[in-house]
């Protein structure tokens, strides 16, 4: 089957795919932080994610408290923040010290059950039809309105979306770049035990990295919430595409490297619906990292240095 | 006598069910340099790291400065003036030069003195200036070794404790090291605790040497003892 | 009366899914969260050939399960080098994908699955449609199940499945293949959550991609988790658990029927949670069954099948001629040396000792000899046998064991399990014979059983065999890691560092045992940095530095050596 693959589509489907790797990426970033300095595989990232946008409107709608949008998202966020600090702190931290050895995948578990009550809480509490912030919008006098350049169309929400998330990648490339709480959290990250030894409080340092990764997440709810509505489970699929791009990119790399990684995919599984439809292009994401992990588990070339780090 | 700036009594301490440490006295006066010598396994390091509070003390006492610290945390140990660079993973890899010792400064907010202390650290180790950009990780294992003694100097400590600070180093770097250390014991008072398998290197410079050996002190003599002997097999 | 039929046969379907996914997480600690997804090449086999193709149900049945176990073996055998977390992501994706693709075909239906047209199953003639019907063939088939996976896992077989999840490479030290091991529990476990998804798409007579998705993964593991990771029962208990609670709470605590359904996952979901947090071992922990032991127990009867005479003294060696000898054997990492043209021999029933500073590499010459290293070249000759290029397995299995410095038992297995494990030749081990020679099997499994007693008994802790590792002292610990080598019946063995970080009395005690090990017949290789240990024990050593070794001797010759000394103590300077 031969398809005539126009420019304009190519270029329609990368700013696509830009706008939604820069969700992807912002996802990426925040889960590569707690799993590459607190150890955390934490699924439930996606329930956070879904809470920030669920709690936005909770501030924002006329029917409820009917603040305005944008305060109501910065709550929304620090309310995402709140959450996930209290899940580290009550859950799994003492659940990792309990497990010691086996604390990543015994963390892994407690963050599923996490994210199955939370999502159903979320349906006890608001419902499982879709939310919209229409209302919330028309209060402040906003309105969608499509941006056309290069024979292409976006929204002006996809395109605040796009900018938000990355502005807050920035920011936390900024923080940990140039601040000495950046420099506390790569310290942790990099030598847990000199950390330490220096009088470090991981532990603070841990609670937030949880606070920083799930404000992002928040952010990126709440902006999913107005491109297209609130749904309990909206968060799983998002939260995968970041996860499978904070382990291409290594959940110890460089914020910017990881939100590229996360753009990477969004813009492979844009292209691939030139050739599949669009339902299944997903797919081709996970195909990706099925390779990889293929590639990876008969890595020749690292494994005398992974059988010698095991065997001292 | 100088005053004893720590002193520890009867330790005990260990890892989950492997206790280590059956009984450890010693004390390191101001300005004294002592060293701990025995086998791998003998339970020197557990010593330090306990002393320093990242490992509980599971019986004993231990004071710093007359004052019980026996349940201190590292952060509280770390404030009052304890310093403790690892036997290995000594330097935080994947940050810079300057990130690693402004990690040192901990909570330092004035910035004079932030100044006065990384110029101290650069002045002892010229070549840390130099390489301020530098990630710590692409350095050579001498450098590394400063950079980890400049970090933990830093602190500013008054009781500095090295675990095996020439492993793997060549001797002139070694030398150079110590002679900071003595240097420092010296002018500044500093006390020193040294754990250390190359025996040579640490008698040019310590002052007094406790022997431990399945994890109890066995033997405790001046520099000048143990340089009379003819043999260390027994020590280990 | 007819719902609750209902749940009890969804219950047992659960269950099959659920003691598949304890074999593998429970036992032998590996990692699948698509056991839906596996299910759903059952079952999707299942329905598109008793649909398109007319065939009769247990065939296709049949043909389901083969396929999944097809799977299974591939995602083992893709997937045999990754730790944790990339196991997860890996089962995570394949899950994804495989529902993902299936859904694509129109001939299964898309994403709206086969639904109508499904004919009611039949086992051998005998039609079953209602769940009153359904109730004996999934009686049947979960017991089948159950037995199965008992037979696998409370065996000398299932003891290596254990040894894997606690510690992968102390389990190839003592001679197990791993990598087949762990191959075969993939393959069975797939294979079984087909047999659940063929069975689930026969009950329901459809097949789509909803019932095999994510969610009903999570599900079943909740059901293992909670039930008890390595406890069957708790599997299946696991799955009455979750399955009833939605009739409770749409019966029960009479609420409508979407309400119960999403408070039954939040109940499911918190029971997950607390169970991970105050009984991370679930709710019916893992037993502990002794494997091996006697029916009947016979009374008064002690025989001790092997006694250190019969494995090692038998071909009455030659104290001349060389167990042991290594000739140019080297090894470099990335451009730096760590093993350069070694060469030395190990006397019969001599104890050899490899000294050196700290770093000389001493461990990595346990590691090269071991094949834990592979070496880059020459020759470790076994009795005249070759082992370089061998399997750690395989080199164990030809009679040269290590240990570990840091001990590394098998810290949930009992004492016993932990020494028995190590007797070697347990057809109880072959996968093929648990099935078609379960008599020697469990005669091997006593055998085992006595073995590890008796050298439990040598090293004076017999009445430790049922304590679990992890409670022992570390000095206790390093006598049961002794006794667990003794246990391989190998004529060689390295030992690294036996006596450190203890306490002297247990100093003293392991310094006698490797006395008596000696005196036994074996041939030992010690690495040791308690000199006291060394000199008292060491009938000729090696001296090591920088992956070289530089002197040969009496242990009082090497240490009388002042160019030795400086090498050891560090050089003079200044």
């Amino acid at each position: 089957m031969i398809l005539a693959i126009t420019g304009q589509q190519v270029r329609q489907l990368t700013v696509n795919g830009l706008i939604n790797g820069a969700e992807f990426g912002l996802l990426a970033v925040g889960f590569a932080l707690m799993l590459g300095v607190v150890g955390r595989f934490n699924f439930a990232y996606a329930w956070i994610y879904a809470l920030g946008g669920y709690f936005a409107l909770f501030f924002a709608d006329p029917a409820r408290l009917g603040l305005n949008i944008w305060l109501g998202m910065l709550l929304g966020i620090m309310c995402a923040a709140v959450v996930g600090v209290a899940t580290e702190a009550a859950i799994f931290a003492p659940v990792a010290r309990r497990a010691g050895p086996s604390a990543l995948m015994t963390v892994f578990i407690a963050s599923l059950g996490l994210a199955i009550i939370g999502e159903n809480l979320i349906r006890l509490f608001w419902g499982s039809a879709p939310l919209n912030f229409f209302p919330a919008l028309q209060e402040v006098g906003f309105k969608v309105k499509p941006i056309r350049s290069w024979g292409t169309v976006i929204t002006n929400v996809k395109l605040f979306k796009a900018v938000s998330c990355a502005s807050a990648v920035l920011v936390v490339a900024g923080v940990l770049r140039f601040t000495g709480l950046g420099r506390e959290i790569k310290a942790t990250r990099s030598n847990p035990e000199l950390a330490g030894v220096l009088g470090i409080a991981t532990r603070r340092v841990h609670l937030i990295v949880f606070a920083i990764a799930s404000a992002m997440a928040g952010l990126a709810g709440f902006w999913v919430g107005v491109e297209f509505s609130l749904q309990p489970s909206m968060g799983f699929q998002a939260v995968f595409f970041g996860v499978v791009a904070a382990f291409l990119a290594g959940p110890a790399s460089s914020p910017i490297k990881i939100f590229l990684a996360g753009v990477a995919l969004a813009l492979i599984e844009q292209y691939a619906t030139l050739w599949i439809d669009s339902q299944r292009a997903q797919l081709v994401v996970f195909a990706v990292l099925l390779v990889y992990l293929v590639g990876r588990s008969f890595d020749l070339v690292a494994l005398p240095k992974r059988l010698l780090r095991s065997a001292t | 006598m100088a005053e004893r700036v720590l002193d520890v009594e009867g330790l005990r301490a260990g890892y989950g069910r492997k206790e280590v440490v059956f009984g450890v006295d010693l004390h390191v006066e101001a300005g004294e340099i002592v060293t701990l010598m025995g086998h791998n396994g003998a339970g020197k390091s557990t010593t330090l790291r306990t002393v320093l509070g990242t490992l509980p003390a599971r019986g004993g006492r231990i004071s710093l400065d007359g004052a019980d610290v026996t349940s201190a945390s590292s952060k509280q140990n770390v404030a009052r003036g304890m310093a403790l660079v690892p036997s290995e993973r000594f330097v935080f890899p994947d940050l810079s030069v300057h990130d690693n010792l402004m990690l040192g400064l901990g909570a330092l907010r004035d910035k004079d003195e932030r100044r006065r202390r990384i110029d101290e650290v650069h002045e002892l180790f010229p070549i840390l200036a130099e390489r301020e950009a530098q990630l710590a990780g692409t350095m050579s294992g001498g450098q590394q070794r400063m950079l980890s003694l400049g970090v933990l100097l830093s602190t500013n400590p008054k009781l500095l404790m090295l675990d095996e600070p020439s492993l793997g180093l060549a001797p002139t770097i070694v030398e150079q090291i110590f002679g900071v250390v003595r240097r420092l014991a010296d002018e500044q008072g500093l006390a020193v605790l040294l754990v250390e398998q190359n025996v040579p290197a640490s008698l040019s410079i310590t002052d007094r040497v406790y022997g431990i050996r399945n994890g109890r002190i066995f033997l405790d003599e001046s520099v000048d003892e143990m340089r009379a002997r003819d043999t260390y097999w027994d020590l280990f | 009366m007819t719902i609750w039929i209902n749940y009890l046969d969804q219950i047992l379907i659960f269950s099959i899914y659920a003691l598949s996914l304890n074999l593998l997480l429970g036992y032998a600690g590996q990692v699948s969260v698509a056991h839906a997804a596996f299910g759903a090449v059952g079952g999707y086999t299942v329905v598109h050939y008793t649909t398109t193709h007319e065939m009769s149900f247990l065939l296709a049945l049949f043909i389901g399960v083969v396929f999944a176990t097809v799977f299974g073996t591939l995602l083992a055998l893709a997937s045999m080098r990754l730790t944790v977390e990339f196991l997860v992501l890996m089962t995570l994706a394949l899950g994804q994908v495989l529902i993902g693709v299936i859904s694509t075909y129109s001939w299964l239906g898309a994403s709206f699955g086969i639904t109508t047209g499904v004919p009611a199953a039949s086992f051998f003639g005998w039609e079953v449609d209602t769940p009153r019907e359904w109730i004996v063939p999934l009686l049947i088939m979960a017991s089948i199940t159950y037995f199965i996976c008992q037979r696998i896992g409370e065996s000398a077989y299932g003891r290596v499945l254990k040894g894997i999840r606690e510690d992968e490479q102390a389990t190839q030290s003592l001679g197990k293949n791993v990598f087949r091991a762990k191959v075969i529990v993939f393959a069975v476990s797939t294979g079984l959550a087909g047999l659940a998804g063929g069975l689930y798409a026969g009950y329901f007579r459809l097949a789509k991609p909803q019932a095999f998705e994510f969610g009903i993964s999570i599900a079943i593991f909740t059901m293992v988790v909670v039930g008890g990771q390595g406890n069957l029962a708790g599997s299946v208990l696991g799955a009455a658990l979750v399955i009833l609670a939605e009739p409770f709470f749409e019966r029960a605590v009479s609420l409508s029927p979407e309400n119960a359904g999403i408070v039954r996952l939040v109940l499911y979901g918190s029971l997950l949670l607390i169970v991970i947090m105050v009984r991370p071992q679930g709710l019916l922990p893992e037993g502990k069954r002794i494997i091996g032991k006697p029916k009947p127990p016979p009374a008064g009867l002690r025989h001790v099948s092997a006694t250190a005479n019969d494995v090692v003294g038998g071909d009455a060696a030659d104290p001349s001629e060389p167990v042991l000898v290594v000739s140019g054997l080297s090894k470099s990492f990335g451009g730096i040396v760590a093993a350069e043209e070694l060469e030395f021999r190990l006397h019969p029933a001599e104890i050899t000792a490899l000294v050196g500073p700290n770093g000389a590499g001493k461990t990595t010459v346990f590691n090269l000899l071991t094949g834990f290293i592979a070496a880059d070249q020459g020759s470790v000759l076994l009795r005249g046998q070759e082992l370089v290029g061998n399997t750690p397995d395989a080199v164990a299995r030809s009679g040269m064991v290590r240990s570990f410095q840091d001990v590394r038992l098998f810290s949930r297995l009992t004492c016993l399990d932990n020494v028995a494990m190590a007797a070697p030749h347990q057809s109880g081990e072959r996968f093929d014979q648990i099935w078609t020679r379960p008599g020697p099997a469990a005669a091997d499994a006593v055998r085992a059983r006595e073995l590890g007693m008796h050298w439990l008994e040598f090293v004076g802790l017999a009445d430790q065999a049922l304590t679990p590792a992890a409670d022992l002292g570390y000095g206790e610990a390093k006598l049961v890691a002794l006794a667990r080598v003794m246990a391989t019946e190998a004529p060689v063995l390295l030992l690294d560092e036996p006596a450190s970080g203890i306490d002297t009395e247990w100093v003293e005690r392991m310094k006698e045992l490797i006395a008596r090990v000696r005196d036994e017949g074996r041939t030992v290789c010690l690495v040791e940095h308690n000199l006291h240990v060394v000199e008292a024990l060491a009938d000729r050593g090696y001296f090591m530095e920088l992956g070289r070794i530089t002197a040969e001797g009496t242990m009082q010759e090497l240490m009388s050596d002042p160019r030795l000394a400086a090498a050891y103590f560090g050089a003079e300077h200044g």
